[in-house]
């Protein structure tokens, strides 16, 4: 039933659900419709086999020791936080709005029609998409950043702050040209054209800019 | 043989057969006073109607004087037995009339022990001049006693009269209660009879009549008016018999209603699981059919997947349909059937009915019947809620650990050659010492909006059966409740 050559490929739907039957049967649809599918008994049986698998996960709300709810939130908390459509025998407004307040894709009935729940896989396998495309993209960054140097880190604090080559050189004690030096350095260094690309760019990687672990003058 | 000596002898067992089914009723748990004084009263009649046959027989002072002073002694215990018998039967009575009865009557029974002036000289005559045989109707015969009568003999005759006033003045007062029934039947009778019978006896001691001695027939009065009193009881004995079972018929079928109101409220709690249950295999039959669809469009289309896919269907349908059947059963209102019951499927069902709400409360439950348990004699459904009543109460009391640590346990064990024992455990904070008495109580509760029923009516249902139910702290950690229920005898077992 499961596939392991799924995981190098491309995306995997993976199912939750403590009832073998139900798990079959939907696993059955997902495989006729075309997916990619592996599934799973438990939550704790996904968590420990999901590894870097892109896709997504159905999981049925309602399962014993961990439910589908504490399921999103291991999910969250770890590297690959794979989009969650959940399945529940019946309704109830208070766990679904939980469930979606936690970035939940979808929150259907064990009987909501097929083409529902085809389209929230879709859908859910697309932000996934997204998600990682994103995150390759931060992560480049990222990367790009910490070829900073020091010096460069905090003239890049003063720049994003919108400070004046002048103002910058007096608070660092160095000369403007050694100011403007180090802008060309960074902006090539992280591939960047323009300011305003610039403070962009900082304000998705905020964080690491603020607190550089090894800026000794971190404020 | 002659009409004496047959009649005599059927008025003291007319006596002595009320008296004994007085005493009979009298002897019942509590003691009844007055019964067991009449009882007295019309033994001693019975002993007053042998002597006075007797005394028809004897024809010389040595046969006669016993005999007379036992009559005297027997008058005396008829006498007090019965204002005795008035005063506790009619609730109410003369202090002074009733004690003056006694008292004037040892008075008058001394001289039966003083030595007098002459031969027979007592209570009745100073002196006994000779015997007399006398001819009466059908040329039967007796002997009667002559002789001078004792002035002090006033003394028993008051008493009488005073036993009569007293009757009279207590049957006033019971009527004036609204017993006027009794006052006229009882007391008129004892009237009567003190009337006659006295009256008798003094015509035959002044020799104004030449009579034996009819006290004991006279008795024959009260003998008839108790004999309605005891009619009217065992009639309304019989009434109150046929309304108490007509009150234990609604009793019953109240009991059977809110038997089956608690069950169903019972159903609510596991409604929400239950719907889950259910959801299970109907989502499954329809993602397996829409899977069907898809495979049959498919060229050349996955026979093999779609036998798969049909049979899941078919067990998937079995499923929901098992779910629906255990709902139906619990839901029929229904009295007490019992049958032979096998444990582990009374366990089993009671395992999927709490199954789905023991996952949404993350909680373990656990079967732990000992293996080979004999057949038990009940009612499934009933036994089934007082276990999911049991269950319920015990997922409450470990809601408020951590989840590893909520665990319920339901037990089957043979507890001796008659019982079987079944147990459900929790962990959690157990029960407060002085709450294990009440928890059965109807209207009991320790929850905010528990109603107090569902261990009452368990108690109810676990009683019916003849088993026990109780409670008690586990040594741990938390509480466990225990019931019997009785085995099928081995005679009986398949």
């Amino acid at each position: 039933m499961n596939d392991p050559s799924a995981r190098d490929h491309g995306p995997v739907v993976h199912v939750v659900d403590d009832d073998a039957s139900f798990l079959v049967a939907v696993g059955r649809l997902l495989r006729a419709a075309g997916c990619t599918v592996r599934t799973f008994a438990s939550a704790a049986e996904l968590l420990a086999q999901l590894g870097d698998t892109a896709g997504c996960v159905i999981a049925d709300l309602r399962m014993p020791v961990m439910d589908g709810l504490d399921l999103q939130q291991a999910l969250l908390r770890q590297a690959n936080a794979l989009p969650v459509i959940f399945l529940t025998g019946e309704g109830d407004i208070p766990t679904s709005v939980r469930a979606m307040r936690h970035g939940a894709e979808d929150f259907l009935t064990k009987q909501a029609p097929q083409e529902d729940l085809l389209a929230a896989v879709d859908r859910a396998i697309a932000r996934d998409a997204r998600q990682r495309a994103e995150g390759a993209r931060l992560r480049a960054l990222r990367a790009r950043l910490s070829t900073l140097s020091l010096r460069e880190h905090e003239v890049l604090q003063h720049v994003v702050r919108g400070r004046l080559n002048k103002q910058i050189a007096a608070d660092l004690g160095i000369g403007e040209r050694t100011v403007k030096l180090h802008r060309t350095a960074i902006t090539t260094k992280l591939q960047l054209r323009s300011v305003a690309e610039l403070t962009r760019l900082v304000q998705e990687l905020g964080v690491l800019v603020e607190h550089p672990p090894t800026c000794p003058k971190g404020q | 043989m002659n009409w004496i000596t047959i009649a005599w002898p059927m008025v003291a067992s007319a006596c002595l057969t009320l008296g004994l089914i007085e005493l009979r009723i009298g002897l019942t748990q509590p003691p009844r006073a007055a019964r067991l004084l009449f009882a007295l009263s019309a033994f001693a009649v019975a002993g007053i109607a042998g002597l006075e046959l007797a005394l028809t027989r004897a024809d010389s002072l040595a046969d006669w004087w016993p005999l007379m002073r036992w009559l005297d002694i027997a008058v005396g215990v008829m006498m007090v037995s019965l204002t005795a018998f008035i005063w506790v039967y009619f609730g109410t009575g003369n202090t002074w009339l009733a004690l003056a009865v006694p008292g004037l009557y040892a008075v008058g029974l001394a001289f039966d022990y003083l030595s007098g002036s002459g031969p027979g000289s007592g209570m009745t005559y100073q002196q006994i001049t000779g015997f007399r045989t006398v001819e009466t109707f059908g040329g039967v015969t007796f002997n009667l006693a002559e002789g001078v009568p004792n002035p002090w003999n006033v003394f028993p005759y008051l008493a009488v009269l005073v036993l009569i006033v007293f009757v009279v003045d207590a049957s006033a007062r019971l009527w004036r209660r609204g017993g006027r029934w009794r006052a006229a039947v009882v007391g008129g009778a004892v009237v009567v009879f003190f009337l006659v019978g006295g009256g008798q006896a003094a015509l035959i001691e002044t020799g104004a009549v030449q009579m034996p001695y009819l006290i004991s027939w006279a008795y024959l009065a009260i003998l008839v008016a108790m004999a309605s009193e005891l009619h009217a009881d065992v009639l309304a004995a019989a009434q109150l018999a046929s309304r108490l079972q007509d009150s234990e018929m609604v009793l019953q079928r109240l009991r059977s209603q809110l038997a089956h109101a608690s069950r169903v409220s019972l159903l609510g709690q596991l409604a929400s699981a239950l719907a889950h249950e259910l959801n299970q295999p109907l989502g499954a039959i329809l993602r397996n059919a829409e899977a069907a669809e898809l495979f049959l469009a498919q060229e050349p289309p996955d026979l093999d997947e779609l036998r798969a896919i049909l049979v899941d269907i078919r067990q998937d349908d079995l499923r929901a349909s098992g779910v629906i059947e255990r709902l139906r059963s619990l839901l029929k209102r229904r009295s007490l059937a019992p049958c032979a019951l096998s444990v582990g499927d009374l366990l089993s069902t009671v395992a999927a009915l709490t199954r789905g709400d023991a996952t949404a409360r993350k909680t373990r439950l656990e079967i732990a019947a000992a293996p080979g348990l004999p057949l038990v004699m009940g009612d499934a459904v009933h036994i089934q809620q007082v276990l999911l009543n049991l269950v319920l109460n015990a997922m409450d009391a470990v809601g408020h650990l951590p989840a590893e640590r909520r665990q319920v346990t339901v037990g089957a064990q043979r507890r001796d050659e008659r019982d079987l024992e079944m147990t459900v455990s929790d962990g959690g904070h157990g029960i407060a010492p002085e709450q294990l008495g009440q928890l059965f109580e109807p209207f009991f509760t320790t929850k905010p909006h528990g109603m107090g029923i569902g261990l009452a009516i368990s108690r109810t249902i676990i009683e019916a059966h003849g088993g026990r139910i109780w409670a008690e702290n586990n040594t741990s950690a938390g509480a466990t409740f225990r019931f019997t229920l009785p085995l099928v005898e081995e005679s009986t077992a398949p």
